[in-house]
């Protein structure tokens, strides 16, 4: 660990919801594994981005963190405080330094509110955070960070772009001088030419204020831009975390090899011949009943007896710094050979899923 | 691949109706799809807003090209004329022209006979697509059962076949599950078969991939190349990602506000933009390999609303080069150097700016994974 405390501890969080019931008169009600025992850190100022696919538990990760979701089990330590032992009158005060930015910035702004309204209520549960008389001018300043005039205090939500609510939306949550940002899918609803800004922007206020972030997509290429670290989830686990340009340059997880292999890249045309990419095989399997073992091991082309018996840790296998949840970890070889491993499963004397 | 029943039927029905006088010319130079200054426009009241501008292109028989725009540009609007779904009060002007014939005066029942059978349709969310209350293999079969006469059992034969060609497990036992217990990957692989499913010559699809996670969009992507290969498919792929298409449309049309501002082979256009818009959108996308962690280049402002469209080039506003001369006149799509389609009085200065930085970086960092092999 680093000497300096960490922003933020994440230990061994599991989320699980209720699922539905079955048997007689319902009384057997399945389980949905949606986080089970995922454990982080982050230092103040730094970005780490959480990639996965839909499904996977990011979402519902980053919304326990805040309590938006109450966690089934684990902690998480936000300085010296653990968020999930806290009384609702002491998560207000942690609330003030965790702001989320959300993926819809149409629903996340009450249409009938005027952007000054939208932005001054983040002062609503902390007062002494903005004397009422110098309001309107602190909203003016946040504005001008966000890069909008201060015509738009009197305006309404439908008189602006996508773009252009998603800076309101971070307005908002600058508002409180927050020192953790978490911003799920902040620009997948924008347009392609609207995107670069808004991450330009975050990237600004995260150099100018110090701010911690964690940024939550499924957009690997993005990610890896705008993060230090990345964590890959897979079915509400961390499969491999590490520092970003190496995991993506490097990465040793099969299913982080996949991801990377399926991001769509108009270079490679030349290079890798279609059938030199990893395709995946199948699909999530059912979240009430997940695998034993490791969970990626149903659709895994290295798959051996070992991956159902016993469930792989998050550990520093292949390079240092990059942490990685595979018995079989190893740096990408060669596309060809590893296609030809996908289609032909290393052993065949395991099962896999149906 | 075996050819279905249906096949040869179809290739005689293909030229019947509509297109039986057109295709006796057997001219071999004439284009599967022609549009020619196709116009669209919207009436709110007394103003009238220009959706799709005088658009024209063309696609040949077994080309597969890319409409690439982000929202607003016109982009489904153009698709949806294609297919006949545009009110034709909207339809302000343009021909759009199959096999020789303009569709455009076409009566409903001669469109339906064309849908699906000649130029079939890909929707972006399939759940919408999808009737709930029927299974997916009723709505498969239906196609069979209503275009082809076939009988129930006939239907149901072929329709397993076509669900297990595109990929969907277990098909026989699939195809009498609901659209919602499939997952939204095979969801997309239903509505992709039922495009198909009569061998169409067009298909056009309207962000197919988009509503699915990388892994499943690399999937349909594949699935979508094998097909139109095996059934030599001319395909009109709409999207907003320039990156996901580059490597696999023969040609690509930019679309902004409504008009066409540049168009050629996905190799060109990708490494060697001639329009501003399609050089900054190339430039403002991350990319993977890309390894400086500095600001991005932007386009500055945001695509204009239908209703507000900016004078001379709709461009002009948020371009980097631009001059006077670009806020009264607007620049034409006109063949430049190298062949280059654009519409930009400067897409020469453009082309000399060079390859885009995106490309070069990343094929150096592919060369370094491979040497690392």
């Amino acid at each position: 660990m680093a000497p300096a405390e960490p922003l933020l501890r994440v230990s061994n969080v599991v989320k699980h919801f209720q699922g539905k019931r079955s048997g007689l008169l319902g009384r057997n009600r399945s389980v949905i594994h949606a986080v089970d025992d995922v454990s982080f850190e982050i230092d103040a100022g730094e970005t780490l981005g959480i990639v996965g696919e839909s499904g996977c538990g990011k979402s519902t990760l980053a919304r326990t963190l805040v309590r938006l979701v109450e966690p089934t089990a684990g902690q998480a330590w936000y300085v010296d405080r653990d968020i999930f032992a806290l009384s609702r009158k002491d998560l207000r005060a942690i609330r003030r330094d965790i702001q989320m930015i959300f993926q819809d910035p149409y629903s996340s702004v009450n249409p009938r509110m005027t952007v000054e309204a939208i932005v001054a209520e983040a002062w609503d549960g902390v007062p002494e955070a903005a004397p009422k008389r110098s309001r309107r001018s602190r909203v003016v300043e946040l504005l001008q960070r966000v890069g909008l005039d201060a015509d738009a205090l009197d305006r309404y939500p439908r008189e602006f772009s996508g773009g252009q609510l998603q800076r309101i939306g971070i307005a908002r949550a600058l508002a409180v001088d927050p020192r953790l940002l978490i911003c799920d899918e902040p620009v997948s609803a924008l347009d392609v030419s609207i995107q670069a800004q808004v991450l330009n922007l975050l990237k600004q206020l995260q150099r100018d204020s110090n701010l911690a972030c964690i940024f939550i997509s499924h957009d690997l290429a993005v990610v890896q831009h705008v993060t230090d670290r990345i964590a890959v989830m897979y079915f509400g686990k961390i499969v491999e975390l590490g520092e970003a340009t190496a995991l993506c340059a490097n990465p040793s997880h099969p299913y982080t090899q996949a991801l990377l292999s399926a991001v769509p890249v108009a270079a490679r045309r030349r290079d890798v011949e279609p059938d030199r990419r990893i395709r995946l095989q199948g699909e999530l399997p059912d979240p009430s009943d997940p695998p034993s073992g490791c969970r990626f091991r149903t659709r895994c082309w290295k798959v051996e007896q070992r991956c159902l018996d016993e469930e792989p840790a998050l550990l520093d296998r292949v390079q240092a710094g990059v942490f990685s949840a595979c018995h079989f970890a190893e740096p990408l070889v060669d596309a060809a050979e590893m296609a030809a491993m996908a289609t032909q499963p290393r052993s065949s004397r395991t099962q896999t899923g149906p | 691949m075996t050819r279905s029943r249906g096949e040869s039927q179809k290739l005689s029905a293909r030229c019947s109706d509509d297109c039986a006088s057109a295709q006796q010319d057997g001219e071999s130079t004439r284009h599967l799809l022609e549009i020619e200054d196709l116009r669209v426009t919207f009436e709110v009241g007394a103003a009238s807003y220009k959706a799709v501008d005088g658009v024209s292109f063309a696609v040949d028989d077994g080309e597969a090209v890319g409409l690439v725009g982000e929202s607003g540009a016109g982009k489904s609007v153009t698709a949806r004329s294609i297919l006949g779904l545009s009110e034709p009060r909207h339809l302000a002007g343009g021909a759009i022209r199959y096999r020789g014939t303009d569709l455009v005066p076409l009566g409903e029942s001669a469109w339906q006979r064309l849908r699906g059978r000649e130029i079939a349709l890909i929707p972006q969310n399939a759940l919408a697509a999808l009737n709930p209350l029927f299974t997916v293999g009723w709505q498969i079969a239906e196609l069979y059962r209503v275009h082809d006469g076939a009988s129930r059992s006939e239907a149901r034969r072929r329709g397993v076949v076509l669900m297990e060609q595109v990929g969907i497990p277990a098909a026989e036992k699939r195809f009498d599950s609901y659209p919602h217990e499939f997952s939204g990957g095979m969801r997309q692989r239903v509505v992709i078969a039922m495009a198909v499913a009569l061998n169409p010559a067009l298909v056009i699809a309207d962000e197919p991939t988009t509503a699915l996670d990388v892994t499943t969009e690399a999937q349909v992507m594949d699935l979508l190349g094998e097909l139109r290969r095996e059934r030599r498919m001319a395909l009109i792929h709409i999207t907003h990602d320039v990156e996901l298409i580059a490597s696999s449309v023969d040609r690509m049309i930019v679309m902004y506000a409504g008009r066409i501002v540049e168009a050629g082979p996905a190799d060109d256009l990708y490494h060697h933009p001639a329009h501003p818009y399609t050089r900054a959108l190339l430039e403002s996308r991350p990319s993977l390999g890309d390894r400086r962690k500095g600001l991005l280049p932007t386009i500055p402002g945001a695509p204009p609303k239908i209703s507000d469209i900016p004078s001379g080039c709709a461009f002009h506003p948020r371009c980097a080069h631009v001059r006077e001369r670009c806020e009264t006149e607007t620049p034409v799509l006109r063949a430049g150097t190298l062949g280059r389609i654009s519409a930009c009085h400067y897409s020469e200065e453009v082309l000399r700016l060079g390859e885009v930085r995106t490309s070069e970086s990343l094929a150096a960092s592919l060369a370094r994974i491979d040497e690392d092999a």
